[in-house]
């Protein structure tokens, strides 16, 4: 038996909250350095997540799982919580993309915002006119995600 | 302590493991890999830790997860050192998984780590996916892959592994969308699994169904409802067997039956996630069947190693065409998804698995018959031999041609080869193969 058992919960809203903030934070004041390209990377999957609307844990039980019995509960899962689909960020990001880039769709979204996180990562400041408003348009949908994320937590 | 203090305490004892990690022989080049990344991860998490409030008890738990989640990484990348698996049969594995689990998120992307271990018991072939969802901390994707601690020499059998691929690719949003569209759509377009409610009455009520598929109805009516879940899953375990074959091979073929009949001699159990094997078998009989390796034998001219073929080939494809109620494809249906999977394949940059041609397959057998590890080195006693390339997995198709002479002998192998030494010798095998791939592409990158 384990020291402690707990339900699984969906992390989702805490979780995509604190690299929302972050994001803001980073297109502030950017910085270089390994916190930088793991938000980014975080991010980005969040984004690619969204646009191919992914959004159900993967399992991969093992091959020979219709056998198992009496190893299940030694198994060791990497963050799998089932099936259970992350219903906290969903509506997060719609609202997010409704209220910043409501003409984009989700593909054309996910591009817009990988290309800003990629000079981000690039610590490249926007060189024109238009780079600097897309900037400011990214900086609107993560305070906006954040401010949908932190709703739906009270 | 409070928990924030806690955590912070723990991230320098995860810090501390991982330099402790370091003491044992990883393969070439892949301590530093996991190492830098792992310093990334602690980093950002203590980056994020450090001006957390403590009274932020949603933002505690979630890093409490992560750093726990990290450790539980750290210690399997430690079982995963040199010496604990065939690290040449690995290094193979990767080059096929690798294009597969590159995410595409950034120019300059890290490719996934992709490591092996052995745990626990029969049951125990699996791949631990590193799942980004609601995780704050990855960087570069993790991949573990388990294999029983008993097999750890037994490369014939870990071609199943080309089944855990698959697993592995569905995890990458775009892939999945790709594979649901092109590969899981024309499977289920028709047939008896073709709905929920179709499924269960094929599963629970269908007359034909096979004597022992009755008896277990009987025993557990509750299992033979089939809701959303669970066909999904059934499905992502036909498309995941169709990876392992169109990746491996022949190979892939003999593993899946051997490692599942082993656990179930009928082949009729089933579970939430996947069907039963007779249904499993019969997409891949068809499989087989659009590849046209049914009609390999008619193809060889060496009379013995044509006989090695057939028998291989009714050992592991069958005889005769599945039973009506296992059958649940048709022959389009399955010949569209594996078309469907090989250019997906080969448009991600992994090599579909290939017939080898008879003069390679009749030179590994030949060896292996002679206790001699398989592999292309040249042994004609020329002052300058050419030793040449050979695809992994022809090694290991010829391993188990010759595998199924064990069972019945004909007396062309010599004798007192055991099963096991069967396997060792493949090992060797491919760790000649490997040398003498890294020789041969060292000398073309000189000449080039």
């Amino acid at each position: 038996m384990t020291l402690l058992s707990m339900y699984k919960r969906d992390d989702s809203r805490t979780v995509y909250r604190i690299l929302a903030e972050e994001a803001v934070k980073h297109i502030d004041q950017p910085k270089a350095g390994a916190e930088s390209k793991i938000l980014f990377t975080s991010l980005t999957r969040l984004l690619e997540r969204y646009r191919y609307d992914a959004f159900t844990y993967d399992v991969a039980p093992g091959i020979l799982e219709v056998f198992k019995t009496r190893n299940d509960a030694q198994r060791t899962e990497y963050g799998d919580a089932g099936r259970k689909v992350s219903l906290d960020v969903i509506p997060a990001l719609e609202t997010a993309h409704a209220r910043i880039y409501q003409a984009l769709s989700k593909e054309d979204l996910l591009q817009t915002l990988k290309t800003v996180l990629a000079q981000l990562a690039a610590s490249a400041p926007p060189d024109d006119a238009r780079a600097t408003e897309e900037l400011v348009k990214a900086r609107s949908f993560f305070v906006a995600l954040c401010e949908a994320l932190k709703e739906r937590h009270t | 302590m409070n928990s924030k203090e806690f955590l912070l305490q723990e991230c320098e004892n995860v810090r501390a493991t991982l330099r402790d990690v370091l003491r044992h022989d990883y393969s070439a080049g892949s301590s530093a890999e996991f190492y830098n990344e792992f310093c990334e991860r602690l980093a950002f998490l203590e980056y994020l830790l450090k001006p957390t409030d403590s009274d932020d008890v949603s933002a505690l738990a979630t890093f409490a997860g992560e750093l726990s989640l990290l450790s539980t990484i750290v210690h399997h990348m430690e079982r995963s050192h040199a010496g604990e698996f065939p690290w040449p049969f690995t290094e193979y594995l990767q080059s096929l998984a690798t294009p597969l689990c590159k995410e595409n998120l950034a120019q300059n992307e890290g490719e996934p780590i992709i490591r092996v271990y052995a745990e626990g018991g029969l049951d125990s072939y699996q791949i631990n996916l590193e799942n980004d969802l609601s995780q704050l901390n990855i960087g570069r994707r993790i991949f573990t892959i388990v294999f029983p601690r008993t097999l750890r020499h037994h490369v014939l059998l870990h071609a199943i592994f080309g089944h855990e691929i698959g697993h592995a690719a569905w995890t990458i949003p775009k892939h999945k969308a790709d594979l649901m569209d092109k590969v899981l759509k024309p499977l289920r377009a028709a047939g008896p699994l073709n709905s929920t409610s179709q499924a269960t009455a094929w599963l629970g009520n269908d007359p034909g169904a096979p004597g022992p598929i009755v008896d277990l109805r009987n025993q557990d009516p509750d299992s033979t409802q089939i809701d959303g879940n669970k066909l999904n899953s059934w499905f992502q375990e036909f498309m995941c067997d169709l990876f392992g074959l169109v990746t491996f091979g022949g190979s892939f073929l003999a593993a899946h039956q051997t490692l599942l009949l082993a656990l179930d001699p009928t082949g009729h159990r089933w579970g939430p996630y996947h069907p039963p094997y007779i249904c499993r078998k019969a997409v891949l009989w068809r499989a087989c069947k659009h590849l046209k390796w049914d009609e390999l034998p008619a193809s060889l001219h060496e009379p013995g190693l044509r006989a090695d073929v057939v028998a291989f080939m009714n050992s592991y494809s069958g005889t005769t065409a599945p039973g009506r109620w296992e059958d649940v494809f048709t022959q389009d249906q399955v010949a569209a998804a594996v078309e469907a999977l090989r250019t997906f394949l080969s448009a991600a940059g992994t090599s579909c698995f290939n017939m080898p041609d008879e003069s390679t397959l009749s030179s590994l057998v030949g060896m292996l018959t002679n206790h001699i590890p398989p592999c292309g080195s040249d042994l004609s006693g020329a002052a300058s031999p050419v030793n040449r390339g050979v695809d992994f997995r022809h090694i290991l198709f010829a391993g188990w041609l010759v595998a199924e002479k064990l069972t019945t002998p004909s007396g062309s192998v010599k004798q007192g080869l055991t099963f096991d030494q069967l396997n060792r010798l493949c090992e060797l095998g491919l760790r000649q193969q490997r040398a003498i791939d890294l020789y041969n592409s060292t000398k073309k990158g000189q000449t080039s």
